[in-house]
């Protein structure tokens, strides 16, 4: 599979480069909202809305922004969409606000929607940057009801607020705790680890290209160590 | 320069693109945000009352309504929800009242309360239920629940008040009189000068009248109608309620009401005239008397106006032993129009109130029937109520 082809930007987000299980971003809300499926759920596809949002937006303008005040650019339109959602949600959803609360605003400081668009959408087309906001949009999404359902159904045995009365006698309440979403989350990246067969993009492997920080690091790039060449060709081979 | 130029720019247009799309989402939005902060602020208002819609504190320091209420709201469709504080065994019950416009409780909710659980607090729970569609007069009606007596005595009482509250808002006085007391008020109204009321057994089942009550002073007697239609009757037999007429008080429901009081006298044989078809007593011992003036629709003039015939004027004739009139009325009749249907109007039939059989003749028929016929069936029919009563008396030979 081409590594720049349509299909696979729009199928990476889900597993190969998830968000939350292999990239390791937007940790805050995986591990605030996910006790209960329904939030975390509403979560993603508010998340998703912005991700998708800001991701068009952004490409659009990528021409048009000043490279340095791209991250105040991105900022603010990534804050005006998250507000636009929230407002949204407040107006349509009133239960799901409620239930996210201020993690609904701090979707703003999700590192997943300032990294697809520093990283993705900042550099390629339209089409493309839409399809990546998808693809990361429901890899966020998925990752979250995941952590919710094993945390949800286990820590609470109950789904989207419905009891399962099979369950009640033997719920693990650690796992709805903060302790309990860290240990869960630290499993399921585990697993998903397993399941892409550690093919996946290490941290590493970002390299100078992917880091949002290369323009201003002075360290001449973490390359300069050379600790990252085999992961980089392993991002390649990916 | 230019770079720090361009850049600005594009920030500032940015900001304002994206402050534009602000303000139109939060155009669009405001208003339903606005509206469900108020219901969820509202939820235990909402409970009570679902379909009242949002919910405006009132002011209540410038009213002065029942003590148990500490607040009040009013609802968009009209209704009122209060928030009664009352004492049922304990101290420090809080009960949410909803009162639809129309006056009729549309549930209610305890918030808090100190009663004992197992008891009282048991009986909470039920009782709300019991409680709606109740209105200010079936309040009273909802019973008690037994063995929480004051708890729901005072949750009875505190709903009431609501309802009193309510109707003080919508403008009104406040009626917290009990069922009874309402209708005792009736009764007094209905026959002014009477001062306690003794129900009647009602002797003829009939379906127009539900109960008769004769004042025990003597003042006459009061009966309701199916319709809830309060007709007193002085002890003459006139009906006397302001604003109910003769017609009002139909024939059938009137000579029902008699029937169940008065004794028929036994004519038969009496050497009492045919025409008079019915004579009863009253227990004061007045006579009411049914008879038929043979007027213009019993003679007729067959060729000339194809009058029907046998259709006589029904004349009713209240009247005291000593043979003086007390109260006549023409029950019914089919005299010509403009001509002896005047015998029907009460300008001609109230003239012979207080006649006796030595004046009854003066009565001033100018403006009367004009048709001789009709005038000497009504004055014969009148003559023949005399004789009547002086052979019931004795005081005459047939």
């Amino acid at each position: 599979m081409k590594k720049n082809s349509n299909l696979s930007v729009l199928t990476r987000g889900i597993l190969k480069e998830n968000p939350v299980f292999i990239l390791i971003l937007g940790t805050c809300p995986t591990l605030a909202v996910t006790t209960d499926v329904f939030g975390a759920f509403g979560m993603g596809i508010a998340a998703m809305l912005v991700l998708i949002c800001s991701n068009v937006l952004i490409s659009l303008l990528r021409r048009v922004i000043p490279n340095n005040v791209r991250i105040p650019c991105y900022i603010v339109i990534i804050a005006g969409f998250v507000t636009i959602v929230k407002l949204l949600v407040q107006a349509y959803l009133p239960a799901l606000y409620d239930m996210l609360g201020v993690y609904l605003d701090l979707i703003t400081v999700n590192c997943i929607i300032l990294g697809r668009a520093e990283i993705f959408a900042g550099k390629n087309s339209v089409g493309k940057s839409a399809l990546d906001g998808i693809g990361m949009g429901v890899g966020f999404t998925l990752a979250l009801t995941a952590m919710a359902v094993v945390r949800e159904v286990l820590g609470k045995a109950s789904f989207a607020g419905i009891a399962i009365p099979v369950l009640q006698s033997y719920k693990i309440g650690f796992l709805a705790t903060a302790p309990g979403g860290m240990l869960v989350y630290g499993l399921l990246i585990a697993l998903v680890y397993v399941l892409t067969s550690g093919k996946g993009p290490m941290k590493k492997s970002f390299s100078c290209a992917g880091c949002p920080s290369a323009g201003f690091c002075r360290a001449g790039g973490c390359d300069a160590s050379g600790e990252n060449a085999d992961a980089t060709n392993a991002k390649e081979g990916a | 320069m230019s770079k720090f130029i361009k850049s600005t720019a594009v920030l500032v247009s940015i900001c304002a693109v994206m402050t534009f799309l602000l303000a139109v989402t939060n155009e669009i939005t405001a208003p339903i945000i606005a509206e469900n902060e108020n219901s969820k602020a509202n939820s235990a208002l909402l409970e009570v009352m679902p379909e009242g819609g949002s919910f405006e504190l009132i002011d209540v320091a410038e009213v002065e309504l029942p003590a148990t209420v500490t607040e009040a709201y009013r609802a968009k469709n009209g209704g009122h929800v209060f928030k009664l504080t009352t004492s049922g065994y304990n101290t420090g019950m809080v009960l949410v009242c909803g009162v639809s416009a129309d006056g009729k409780i549309t549930g209610v909710k305890c918030i808090a309360d100190n009663e004992t659980p197992s008891i009282g607090g048991a009986a909470i729970e039920s009782y709300a239920a019991s409680m709606v569609g109740q209105g200010i007069d079936t309040v009273d009606g909802v019973d008690t629940v037994t063995g929480a007596t004051m708890t729901t005595k005072a949750y009875r009482a505190a709903v009431k008040d609501a309802l009193g509250a309510a109707i003080i808002l919508c403008g009104g006085e406040a009626d917290t009189r009990t069922p009874e007391e309402i209708f005792n008020a009736n009764l007094k109204e209905a026959l002014p000068g009477a001062d306690e009321f003794v129900k009647q057994a009602i002797a003829d089942e009939n379906a127009a009248i539900d109960f008769i009550y004769t004042a025990k002073n003597g003042a006459g007697f009061v009966y309701v109608t199916s319709e809830e239609l309060f007709v007193g009757v002085d002890a003459t037999g006139i009906v006397v309620t302001e604003g109910v007429s003769d017609a009002d008080a139909t024939l059938s429901q009137s000579k029902a009401a008699l029937a169940a009081r008065h004794i028929a006298v036994d004519t038969t044989d009496s050497g009492i005239n045919q025409n008079i078809t019915s004579v009863q007593k009253t227990p004061e011992g007045n006579y009411v008397i049914e008879v038929n003036g043979l007027g213009f629709g019993w003679f007729g003039d067959e060729e000339k106006y194809q009058k029907p015939k046998n259709i006589p004027i029904k004349i009713c004739v209240v009247m005291t032993p000593a043979g003086k009139i007390l109260k006549c009325l023409t029950v019914s009749h089919q005299e010509s129009g403009g001509y002896g249907a005047v015998c029907g109007d009460e300008s001609y039939y109230g003239q012979f109130d207080g006649k006796t059989a030595e004046d009854y003749k003066d009565v001033d028929i100018v403006g009367s029937p004009t048709y001789s016929i009709t005038n000497n069936g009504y004055l014969k029919a009148i003559e023949r109520c005399f004789a009547a009563v002086e052979i019931l008396e004795g005081r005459a030979q047939s």
